[in-house]
């Protein structure tokens, strides 16, 4: 296998023709087409799922008492965590100095608003009256309206619009000097003036790239911690009832761990396909599924820590009901959903261990898949099976989704690749400067 | 020095358990629960090299391997606690154990197996880590988290079970990551004089990065306790945020994170050499007032000279040890 990060020996200028030349010059395959029809269709489902929602109200949705949180809280928690995975890509290696996330932390960060996007609208919707969404805020206003301060829910939401606006910041800035590179090489004057514009005057000059550099950094340094924050602030959400299962002080770093193995299963599945449609074996090569294979064995391993601690608190811990809650979540009728996420999140990814299959891609596609459906199965469990065994016997009940819960699912999902499809024809897909540095780097 | 205050503490401690058996038996448990970090987070830190490479493991490495070779101190170190079991643990205590709803874990019986199991293991992987090639890297990444995983179960019994009906399942994490900053610290303080220019910088950007996990952890195990607001969890802080244990409290807000923290975010601090080894220093005193902290509330106990003579005893044998084995082939061989 090749440990390197680039293959042969691309010149500076090769890497700027390569990557402008996907967007600008080449012809988009039959391929995007048939996705971006599919994923148009799917997001074509969601906003007459919305649309129905606003007209008949969330009585649309399976919810109801005991468990009063549904799809929209499970849907939000799993696209905030993928999102989040593709930060951590983004940030955290850029700090750490990791030499193979230059080729594909655009990608993740791409993902990662993409992601944000679909996370961000559940919260909106499941307020049953999205257009107060502005009362969570504390403004000034008349009606001795003010928000609970001691509420992890209201810091969840301040969480999310400081981090969706800090994602936004950090992934467009990270795209100056590319949009730059774009006006440059463009040809009509049509996408010259657009470029031009995007790229808010960026010459190239020392001083621009001193200032840039210094930026970029600290953007990223402050971008790390705020991931952690938005997923712990999640955590919180949970942690802070008094609901069985969700009292538990790890809660925090367990949704991390989470928000990790889906956002690194995301973007290995994003780029596997991007790898071959735009030809990128140059850039993207093998290194790159063998560091990130292993950092879905280290994620998974975190996971299985944190379900082994779930199962011992509870057993260990004083509350009856917590136990008999956890009974029925390993046992009851929901235990279908409990032994998927084991199954997908702690068992699957350990076939990661061989660096024959983290080189295999359609083993690495099916374990990232698997990590995928395994986290959105362990927010149904966290949510669903909490709530249906509640520490009154009296008022138990049961969970089951209706059409238009999977209608806005899917429509998210549609969002979520519509953006993906129409942003990567737009935008370089990898970061043409960074790029440019590495290979530079790798002669001197 | 180092080994004669090791001995003066270990010999005023022994006078203590004649005089107070009580206050010596928890003060005693207080200076092992620090210092059980020491060689298990420096063990921790030589298997996460070899996995990841890097510069500060080459820094640190001599340092480390002379903090994990002390790890059989701990055979006669866990004597005094096994003597003491009644007198430390309510679930130890014939009279008290069978109303505990946590006894079908917490018994006499299975916490010495379990102990015995996690010794084996511990020594084995330390052998591993002193006696293998450092391009060996299979044992080192299924041995962490099986490290992970026994240390979290270790820590609950010694010093989470004091209080039986306190349950916090980011505890094992919490104390993980406090007993990896701990090692890290008393690294920190030699090789901050010996290693190259630019790995000082590095290891202070892992003290750094460590700090803030300690201080994230206990800080969420905290916030949780606090808004939750139940009486068997929040008894656990109440005991610790009363009388003197205020101040220690506070005290670890403020040199255990904020101060630390302000000094290691500036880059010029990062690779000053005094002020690297001073702040490590200062983070190992403070893992010291943790561990009494975190262990006499639960005796009713306040820090006297019996305690005091616990902690000079217990890490004075330990640095007395690891200065030794340092000077050795078995720490040299391959550093």
């Amino acid at each position: 296998m090749s440990d390197d990060v680039v293959l042969g020996h691309p010149t500076p200028a090769a890497v700027t023709d390569r990557i402008c030349g996907i967007v600008l010059h080449e012809r988009v395959g039959l391929w995007w087409w048939i996705a971006l029809a599919a994923s148009s269709a799917l997001l074509g489902l969601g906003v007459v799922s919305v649309g129905w929602l606003f007209w008949k109200g969330v009585g649309v949705w399976g919810i109801d008492w005991p468990v009063v949180w549904g799809f929209a809280i499970i849907n939000y928690v799993w696209w905030i965590a993928i999102a989040s995975g593709g930060t951590f890509i983004s940030a955290l290696f850029f700090l750490v100095r990791v030499d193979w996330r230059t080729s594909i932390n655009r990608i993740a960060e791409t993902m990662m608003l993409c992601a944000a996007a679909s996370a961000g609208i559940y919260p909106i919707l499941h307020l049953g009256r999205p257009w107060f969404f502005y009362w969570l805020f504390p403004y000034p206003n008349t009606m001795t309206l003010w928000p609970q301060f001691r509420s992890p829910l209201l810091w969840d939401f301040m969480a999310l619009l400081t981090y969706v606006v800090a994602s936004v910041l950090f992934w467009y800035f990270g795209l100056l000097p590319d949009l730059a590179a774009m006006r440059d090489r463009a040809r009509g004057r049509g996408a010259q003036m657009f470029y031009g514009v995007l790229a808010f005057g960026f010459r190239g000059t020392g001083g621009q790239w001193r200032h840039y550099k210094a930026a970029y950094g600290i953007m990223a340094a402050l971008m790390a911690p705020l991931v952690v924050s938005v997923h712990s602030v999640v955590g919180l959400d949970f942690a802070g009832g008094e609901t069985t299962g969700w009292h538990s002080t790890q809660f925090p770093p367990f949704f991390v761990f989470g928000a990790l193995l889906s956002g690194f299963a995301t973007v290995i599945l994003l780029v596997i396909p991007m790898r071959h449609y735009f030809s990128l074996q140059t850039y993207i090569t093998e290194r790159h599924f063998d560091a990130l294979g292993k950092l879905m064995v280290v994620s998974s391993l975190c996971m299985a820590y944190a379900y082994i601690m779930d199962v011992f608190t509870t057993f260990y811990g004083p509350d009856p009901a917590d136990k008999t809650m956890f009974v029925a979540r390993m046992f009851g009728r929901y235990a279908f959903v409990y032994w998927s996420t084991i199954l997908f999140n702690v068992l699957l990814p350990q076939l990661l261990w061989v660096r024959r299959l983290r080189l295999n891609q359609p083993v690495l596609i099916l374990v990232c898949l698997g990590a995928i459906v395994g986290m959105w199965f362990e927010r149904v469990e966290i949510v669903v099976t909490s709530l249906h065994r509640t520490t009154l016997p009296s008022a138990w009940g049961d969970y089951w989704p209706t059409f238009w819960d999977w209608a806005l699912m899917a429509g998210t999902i549609g969002l979520f690749l519509t953006m993906f499809l129409l942003l990567i024809r737009i935008v370089p897909t990898m970061s043409i400067a960074e790029m440019r540095e590495l290979v530079r780097k790798r002669e001197a | 020095m180092a080994w004669a205050l090791g001995v003066v503490g270990v010999a005023v401690s022994g006078l203590g358990a004649f005089l107070h058996a009580r206050a010596f038996y928890f003060g005693w448990l207080a200076a092992l629960s620090v210092w059980i970090g020491w060689p298990l987070g420096s063990l921790s830190l030589l298997l996460i090299h070899r996995l990841t490479g890097g510069r500060w493991g080459d820094a640190l490495r001599p340092y480390l391997r002379a903090g994990t070779a002390t790890l059989p101190l701990l055979l006669p170190a866990i004597l005094p606690v096994l003597i003491g079991l009644p007198v430390l643990y309510a679930w130890a205590r014939p009279e008290q154990a069978p109303h505990l709803a946590n006894s079908f874990y917490l018994n006499v019986p299975f916490f010495l197996g379990r102990g015995a199991a996690y010794l084996i293991l511990w020594l084995g992987l330390a052998a591993f880590a002193l006696f293998t090639s450092p391009a060996n890297t299979r044992v080192a990444a299924i041995g962490l988290p099986l490290l992970a995983l026994t240390f979290t179960f270790a820590i609950i019994d010694l010093t989470m079970s004091l209080d039986p009906a306190f349950n916090s399942s980011v505890y094992g994490m919490l104390q993980g990551a406090g007993a990896v900053l701990f090692a890290l610290s008393l690294a920190v303080v030699p090789a901050a004089w010996t290693a190259k220019r630019d790995a000082v910088a590095d290891l202070g950007k892992l003290l750094l990065a460590l700090v803030v996990l300690w201080a994230y952890l206990d800080f969420m195990q905290f916030l949780i306790v606090w808004e939750s607001n139940l009486s068997h969890d929040a008894g656990w802080y109440q005991a610790r945020m009363s009388g003197g244990w205020a101040w220690a409290f506070t005290a670890q807000a403020a040199f255990h994170f904020a101060l630390p923290f302000g000094l290691l975010i500036v880059p010029g601090i990062q690779r000053n050499r005094a002020a690297m080894a001073a702040i490590a220093v200062l983070l190992a005193f403070m893992a010291a007032l943790r561990g009494w902290w975190t262990v006499l509330p639960a005796g009713q106990r306040p820090v006297g000279w019996i305690e005091l003579a616990c902690m000079c005893g217990m890490l004075g044998c330990g640095a007395g040890l690891a200065a030794s084995l340092g000077r050795t082939q078995l720490v040299q061989r391959h550093v």
